[in-house]
């Protein structure tokens, strides 16, 4: 693959037409050479869409009860069965489109911005400050993220906010080294040496010179990164210190009730499983799309 | 060479340090402590350690060193790291270290087991996938591994555990069995969780395979081997993958994190008397010797692997030289 710009493969060729235009014209183009990363995200329409319209598409409310049909299997009235409390399954994946868009959301922009804040500055003043804080990653990093996220989450307590923050402290420190290491080739750039004998400060350096050059790997990271936290979050179910109940998190509803009636319903762990990984997949699928177009040489960005 | 080991070690020593005073910090801002729980056992009349039934909270804390400042616990227990002393359990007083080396054969024999599992599929994957680039059978392999990562492992596991017994009434065992007792049953214990794990690795090493294989592809070198008339099963084996496998061998490394995170899980769901059912068995208990034995221990290997990962370079691409 030839190496293009981001403008010129996300929106082809600079032409002089409507913005309109060219994005739809971009869209195509990506569907074609990535038909893979365009299902992907396809899915996370289809995700928005659910959590935005959860309301009215929801046949029954999150925790509305049918108390005479506990874990009934799927039928015409519920589409996706029902649980041991006789609650509506579908509406609820419906429901719980929302806490993990939430999670996925909340948690990517709460480690995006630390982690471009910490990665820019490291990289701009270099030096004994760049060597503190590239060691704190390191230390960090040396820590297995689910490990590190436990203590944290148990420290922070049990709430929707609380794992939202704890799955963005690890991820933030670690990712804020790709975020250095694309600053660090940036500032070799005469552009920066121009700029900064016009006398531009070091805020405006950073902010105007540095961070719009190196959209490509935050909008990558934020891209693989949401999946995981999606997952995170149900691995921190499973173990007990996820989102509390009875928000109908996706985890959630795997780890505990899925599991555990699992023998008797299993309609009830095949369900959300299923809707957890088409998303994390089309997540996946949508953020290594995006790498191989934005920057096919930035690797290691996973983030576990 | 050996200037660039030695400064890339001492280097590991201020990274050491401040990972130390993370985890002693983080491991004491855990709400509730372990005297609530010994306490509460007490008042229940539960099975604590019998020495302490009759002390109060100040006597307790006193004997577990926990009255003293942070910090002073902190350098006391680096002080004894040196010696390699772990400290002891809170919960029932045994030594850390032995805790931990009873847990650790388990531990990294499900995770030498899931590297190998991973290594099998993961490179005839990315190899076929990087040859066959942008097929059908290019998206389907790489769909297929996606979606391996796109279920939560405790749910691959519980699904090996459950669907196998709903079926065809087979389950699982879940009495651990050591090696030198029954070997056939021992290793029927560990590949579960390995084969678990090793599908998961298994993603992120075909797809580091995929993309290096892309790059040297396109290499003069390879080039220059097709020209001179070798096959493509030549150039591909012999000269492209070789070279390809580099970056692969640091991404294996790097997932040593991955593999003692994910322990935690696996052991959970398999019942196995690993590291990671220790950890949260000590977090639980609020048993912080323990907790930060684990974490540092883990830590330092971690360190320790990287290192040796740097240093591996130069003997697997001896173009690399050091400074």
């Amino acid at each position: 693959m030839t190496t293009q710009s981001t403008a010129e493969v996300l929106q082809g060729p600079a032409e002089t037409r409507s913005l309109g235009w060219r994005s739809l014209h971009g869209t195509r183009r990506f569907v074609r050479r990535k038909p893979l990363g365009a299902f992907g995200g396809l899915i996370l329409l289809l995700l928005v869409s659910a959590a935005l319209l959860a309301d009215v598409l929801a046949p029954y409310g999150a925790a509305q009860q049918d108390t005479g049909a506990p874990l009934s299997a799927p039928s015409a009235s519920h589409l996706a069965g029902t649980d041991q409390y006789g609650r509506d399954i579908f509406s609820r994946l419906l429901y719980g489109a929302r806490i993990s868009l939430y999670v996925g959301i909340g948690a990517t922009v709460l480690s995006i911005v630390p982690a471009t804040v910490i990665g820019v500055a490291s990289a701009y003043f270099q030096g004994r400050f760049d060597y503190i804080v590239q060691r704190v990653v390191d230390a960090v990093q040396a820590v297995p993220g689910l490990i590190l996220l436990i203590a944290i989450v148990v420290v922070l307590g049990p709430s929707v906010v609380m794992v939202v923050a704890s799955l963005s402290v690890r991820s933030a420190v670690v990712n804020s080294r790709v975020m250095r290491g694309a600053t660090i080739q940036i500032m070799g750039r005469d552009f920066i040496q121009a700029a900064r004998s016009l006398g531009a400060r070091d805020l405006r350096l950073m902010l105007r010179h540095v961070l719009p050059n190196i959209a490509a790997p935050i909008i990558i990271v934020a891209s693989l990164g949401f999946g995981q936290f999606i997952l995170a979050e149900a691995s921190l179910s499973f173990l007990g210190y996820g989102v509390p109940p009875p928000e109908p998190s996706w985890g959630g509803m795997l780890a505990s009730d899925g599991r555990n009636y699992m023998y008797a319903a299993p309609h009830m762990f095949v369900g959300p499983a299923l809707v957890l990984s088409l998303v994390v997949f089309g997540v996946n699928m949508f953020g290594d799309a995006m790498r191989d177009v934005l920057d096919p040489r930035l690797r290691g960005a996973s983030g576990n | 060479m050996t200037h660039y080991i030695v400064r890339r070690a001492l280097g590991l020593v201020p990274t050491f340090l401040i990972l130390l005073l993370l985890v002693v910090v983080l491991v004491r801002l855990i709400p509730g402590d372990i005297v609530d729980i010994l306490l509460q056992e007490q008042g229940g009349g539960g099975s604590g350690r019998s020495a302490e039934l009759a002390l109060g909270r100040e006597q307790i804390e006193a004997r577990l060193g926990l009255d003293r400042p942070v910090f002073v616990q902190y350098v006391e227990y680096a002080a004894g790291l040196l010696q390699g002393d772990l400290g002891r359990s809170l919960w029932d007083d045994r030594p850390v270290r032995e805790m931990i080396l009873n847990r650790v054969p388990v531990t990294a024999e499900v995770a030498l087991v899931a590297i190998v599992v991973s290594l099998l599929t993961a490179i005839p994957v990315g190899l076929i996938s990087a040859v066959r680039q942008d097929t059908p059978i290019d998206y389907f392999l790489r769909s297929a591994l996606i979606l391996g990562i796109s279920l939560p492992n405790f749910a691959i596991a519980t699904a090996i555990v459950i669907f196998p017994a709903i079926w065809w009434g087979w389950s699982v065992s879940f009495t651990y069995v050591s090696l030198t007792e029954d070997p056939i049953k021992h290793l029927t214990l560990i590949i579960p969780p390995a084969a678990v794990l090793g599908v998961q690795l298994s993603a992120s090493v075909a797809r580091m395979t995929r993309t290096m294989m892309l790059e040297v592809m396109q290499e003069d070198y390879v080039r220059t081997a097709r020209s001179k008339g070798l096959t493509g099963s030549q150039v591909v084996l012999g000269h492209a993958l070789k070279n390809a496998l580099i970056p692969v061998v640091t991404l294996l490394g790097l997932q040593v994190t991955f593999l003692i995170g994910g322990s935690v899980i696996t052991e959970t769901v398999f019942a196995l008397p690993g590291l990671g059912r220790l950890l949260l068995e000590a977090i639980a208990n609020r048993d912080y010797p323990v907790i930060q034995g684990i974490v540092v221990s883990v830590g330092l290997l971690v360190m320790i692997t990287n290192l040796l990962i740097d240093i591996s370079y130069g003997y697997l691409d001896p173009r690399i030289r050091y400074s």
